[in-house]
């Protein structure tokens, strides 16, 4: 067991960073903010790690705080600016701003430009990046159960009735696009320490267009959607690398047109659930006693919503 | 129904009124929706209000709610002036409002869409653990279910909304709106495409929703209905109020005859 991980532990880690930029694109996504600047905030959480690190010495725990409060800060402003707008003028906004930090870093000198940053201590375990993705569930699960998670996903459906029943909609997206990029940032600063090297070129279109896949295909609805397309995606990657770059691009790009044609609300689909349901009825008939399942009045559970 | 009744009278708050709207307009690039409207709603009254299509009946509700800030002219809630402020600031100062086309959350139950109209009354924060944070969602789910019971709708408390019939549909949008306990409401078209005898439903719970001293401003089409349900009417006409009266004399009037048989007004 020990051995299997020593030799994966790399994909291990890189699985679990991937996912948290999924879930960083989620957060936005729960909230109607359709965000592509995830990996502009990955970038951010990256170097200020790293050249905290490297040419100031501070410790790596704190060079990863500070790279999450950063990418928060950052958000908060960028939000000022693109939360005005929305649907596909949103999402080109936060790409912009993403795009013109990434080239502001290649252009300033403290960053090293397009040379990165090298030698960057590697500190992360596993351990670190697994601890932030299951405190980040236990809040977006908080969340999700507290009238806050009903008010996000108001927002997202009918922004005028949640403004009409006197929620604050700009400042509910404002929390979610904060928390998506503290979330993206974070997936950086361990992307930083677990690579080592950092340059600006690596936070490129295709690292988004996969974290948006992944997204995508995990649907909107439910923290869980894209922890599991994720993780289920990531490994089919993995499981089929010997293939082929183009190959592997190829099966994804047909994965998501066959995904938005068939479920286009990806695993939090009703179609998804109305499988689900259809499924669990039937495994479970040979098992169950007692009347037909429609003349039992199933006991409402509205504490699981 | 034509006079204010003695328990109705006693609840109106005949010093000031509740929502007092000045000289608004609206243009929509050169053409003016709304023209120096002027109009005071009282709590306790449910106000009619009428006109043929595109008089401007949705914009003014539009402009009073803050959906649209007007041209000209002030909005006043309770004596505060609420002109161009933005719609969840009024939601939240207590006004609150339904739509001409049933916006619910289609896939959540009607409990939750309930639910949502209590948001305000949430004080509990994501980090807030423990009992407090049980207690007080099971305190407002109480009452959100309590609200239902009172509306008839206790059954369907666990179903999801997309299903049920169209009638049903519009109680759970005012079930919604009432549930953040609004000092006005204003119900843009709510028996629009009801059967006669939901109609009548609807309109008994307008009468008693005015009844607990909430002002009650009524957009609606059918004549029958709203002369039944108002204490006052207000006829609007090409943007301006032409009319204020009481049920009864309203229809007599040459203006209102006109406006609505297309004659030209004099």
């Amino acid at each position: 067991m020990l051995d299997w991980f020593q030799l994966h532990r790399f994909i291990i880690d890189t699985a679990l960073i991937t996912t948290l930029i999924t879930m960083s694109i989620f957060i936005a996504f729960n909230a109607g903010v359709m965000s592509l600047g995830s990996v502009g905030f990955m970038a951010v959480g990256g170097y200020t790690t790293a050249i905290l690190t490297t040419k100031h010495g501070w410790p790596v725990p704190f060079g990863i705080v500070s790279g999450i409060v950063v990418g928060g800060v950052l958000a908060f402003l960028f939000g000022l600016a693109v939360l005005r707008l929305s649907g596909i003028y949103l999402a080109l906004g936060t790409f912009a701003l993403a795009q013109a930090t990434i080239i502001f870093i290649q252009a300033v000198d403290f960053t090293n430009g397009v040379h990165g940053v090298i030698r960057i201590p590697r500190r992360v375990t596993t351990v670190a990046s697994l601890g932030g993705l299951l405190v980040l569930v236990v809040v977006l699960q908080l969340i999700r159960k507290s009238h806050y998670g009903r008010a996000l996903r108001t927002v997202r459906l009918d922004n005028v009735v949640a403004l009409g029943l006197g929620i604050n909609a700009r400042r509910y997206q404002m929390f979610a696009f904060v928390l998506s990029g503290m979330v993206a940032s974070f997936a950086g600063a361990l992307e930083a320490h677990e690579s080592t090297v950092i340059s600006p070129s690596q936070y490129n279109f295709t690292l988004l267009t996969i974290a948006l896949t992944y997204a995508m295909v995990g649907g909107v609805e439910h923290w869980a959607g894209p922890l599991v397309s994720a993780g289920l995606l990531i490994t089919f990657r993995e499981w089929t690398r010997s293939s082929g770059t183009d190959k592997q691009n190829l099966a994804f790009g047909i994965l998501l047109v066959v995904v938005l044609l068939v479920i286009p609300g990806g695993l939090a689909d009703k179609r998804i659930k109305q499988v689900r349901t259809w499924l669990w009825r039937t495994l479970s008939t040979p098992f169950r006693r007692g009347p037909e399942p429609h003349a039992a009045v199933p006991e409402p559970d509205s504490s699981l919503v | 129904m034509t006079a204010i009744d003695e328990g109705t009278a006693a609840a109106v708050d005949a010093v000031m009124p509740l929502i007092e709207v000045r000289g608004v307009e609206k243009h929509f690039q050169g053409v003016a929706a709304l023209v120096d409207v002027n109009l005071d709603v009282f709590g306790g009254e449910v106000l009619g209000l009428v006109g043929p299509n595109g008089a401007g009946k949705t914009t003014l509700v539009n402009a009073i709610t803050g959906y649209i800030p007007p041209t000209a002219g002030t909005v006043h809630l309770a004596g505060r002036d609420i002109t161009g402020l933005s719609m969840d600031r009024v939601a939240r100062l207590g006004i609150t409002r339904t739509f001409q086309h049933l916006r619910l959350l289609e896939q959540s139950s009607v409990l939750e869409n309930v639910l949502l109209g209590r948001h305000q009354r949430f004080t509990v924060r994501p980090w807030t653990m423990g009992r407090t944070r049980v207690r007080q969602e099971r305190e407002q789910r109480e009452a959100a279910r309590a609200l239902l019971d009172e509306l008839g709708l206790a059954a369907l408390a666990d179903t999801v909304a997309a299903g049920l019939p169209y009638g049903v549909r519009r109680r759970i949008e005012i079930a919604r709106a009432l549930a953040a306990e609004p000092r006005a409401l204003l119900l843009d078209e709510p028996t629009a495409g009801m059967t006669p005898g939901d109609a009548n439903d609807i309109g008994e719970l307008i009468v008693q929703t005015a009844g607990t001293g909430v002002a009650v401003v009524l957009i609606e089409h059918n004549v029958g209905l709203v002369t039944k349900l108002s204490h006052r009417i207000a006829v609007l006409d090409w943007g301006r109020v032409i009319k204020v009266g009481d049920p009864g004399s309203v229809w007599d009037d040459e203006r209102v005859r006109a406006a609505y048989i297309g004659g030209v007004a004099t």
